[in-house]
């Protein structure tokens, strides 16, 4: 190998580590969760909503709601992305598939180093809340939520510092049909 | 001066060209001639092939044949070692552009979105948020129950974070 084809093998070899790195996610905190194996598992047919906001998004949708919006500007403002994903499972093969990405994300946050703070478990359904964070502040939430009867799965992922009274705040005003059969 | 057929043939050429014949070699190639048939034939040929081409209309040469022949014969033969190096040192040279630009900010440019797209987005933004707000809510409830019966949890101390 003569010298040109050395320098050149060096170079290519030094750019594609540096494209190797630059390709990590740009948005990605530490309260991060891939979304991508329940979007997966839900394919085109059981995924009944997808929601994907990060970055540049996340800060104009910020810019737009203040001074009409200010909870949820602020709440958006802190953050890096967010992720939602409602899948329906309607065969029980699918549900226990479910059943068990939900187990092995649960897993894969405990060893994050994420708290279950709270776990509903009753004939209907199943939920529960993790945060990743310390006592003064939450750096990331994940809910995930799994309906018995209607094969309902839900994983939703917050990635930033977020006020936790100001989203269970958010909660109060929506009215939404996936925890409808949760509640009491 | 003896001249032999090849050198006779040869100063004929060289006479119909129109090139400067020395005169004693002419002279002998005139001699030559009277001689030999063989190389008055070839005289006679030579003069009128010559003649015909002289008559033929003058043709301009197509440029882009010429590009033609140039591409497919001298520049591919100089070319076909270090042109890919130069292709390669191009795509080196594109790649650490690119990287210097990501590097620099340049790709990180906040992209465009229109006012739908915006509006899209925070109508989800709150409905995901609102989601996980409503198992927060929904986790707090049950944590309230079982204090109501008693039953502290470690789970209503940490769902306690944040909350003013």
């Amino acid at each position: 190998m003569n010298i040109r084809k050395s320098i050149f093998a060096i170079g290519a070899a030094v750019c594609l580590l540096a494209v190797a790195g630059g390709i990590s996610p740009v948005f990605a905190g530490n309260g991060y969760v891939d979304p991508e194996p329940f979007i997966d598992l839900g394919g085109e047919d059981d995924l009944n909503l997808e929601i994907s906001i990060s970055g540049a998004l996340l800060k104009m949708i910020s810019a737009g709601l203040a001074g009409a919006d200010e909870d949820l500007a602020d709440t958006v403002a802190g953050l890096h992305s967010i992720h939602a994903v409602i899948l329906t499972m309607d065969t029980e093969a699918k549900r226990l598939r479910g059943q068990e990405l939900v187990r092995s994300t649960e897993k894969q946050l405990r060893r994050g180093a994420w708290d279950r703070i709270a776990r509903v478990n009753d004939d209907e359904g199943n939920l529960s809340v993790w945060i990743l964070g310390t006592e003064e502040t939450v750096d990331g939430v994940t809910v995930l939520i799994r309906g018995k009867e209607d094969g309902e799965l839900v994983f939703v992922n917050i990635d930033g510092i977020i006020d936790l009274s100001k989203l269970e705040e958010l909660g109060k005003t929506l009215d939404i049909p996936g925890l409808d059969h949760l509640q009491d | 001066m003896n001249m032999n057929c090849d050198n006779a043939q040869a100063t004929i050429q060289d006479r119909i060209d129109g090139q400067l014949v020395d005169g004693g070699e002419l002279a002998a190639m005139e001699r030559h001639l009277e001689l030999c048939d063989a190389c008055r034939r070839f005289q006679v040929d030579m003069m009128e092939i010559h003649e015909g081409l002289a008559a033929l209309p003058e043709m301009e040469f197509p440029e882009d044949a010429l590009k033609e022949v140039w591409n497919s014969t001298i520049r591919k033969r100089s070319g076909s070692s270090s042109r890919r190096w130069q292709w390669m040192a191009a795509a080196a040279a594109v790649m650490t552009v690119a990287l210097a630009g990501s590097w620099f900010g340049y790709f990180d440019r906040e992209p465009e979105y229109s006012p739908a797209e915006i509006a899209r987005a925070t109508v989800e933004a709150r409905a995901a948020l609102g989601l996980a707000g409503q198992a927060l809510q929904r986790s707090q409830d049950v944590a309230m129950e079982d204090v109501m019966g008693g039953q502290v949890t470690p789970a209503l101390e940490k769902i306690t974070i944040g909350l003013p």
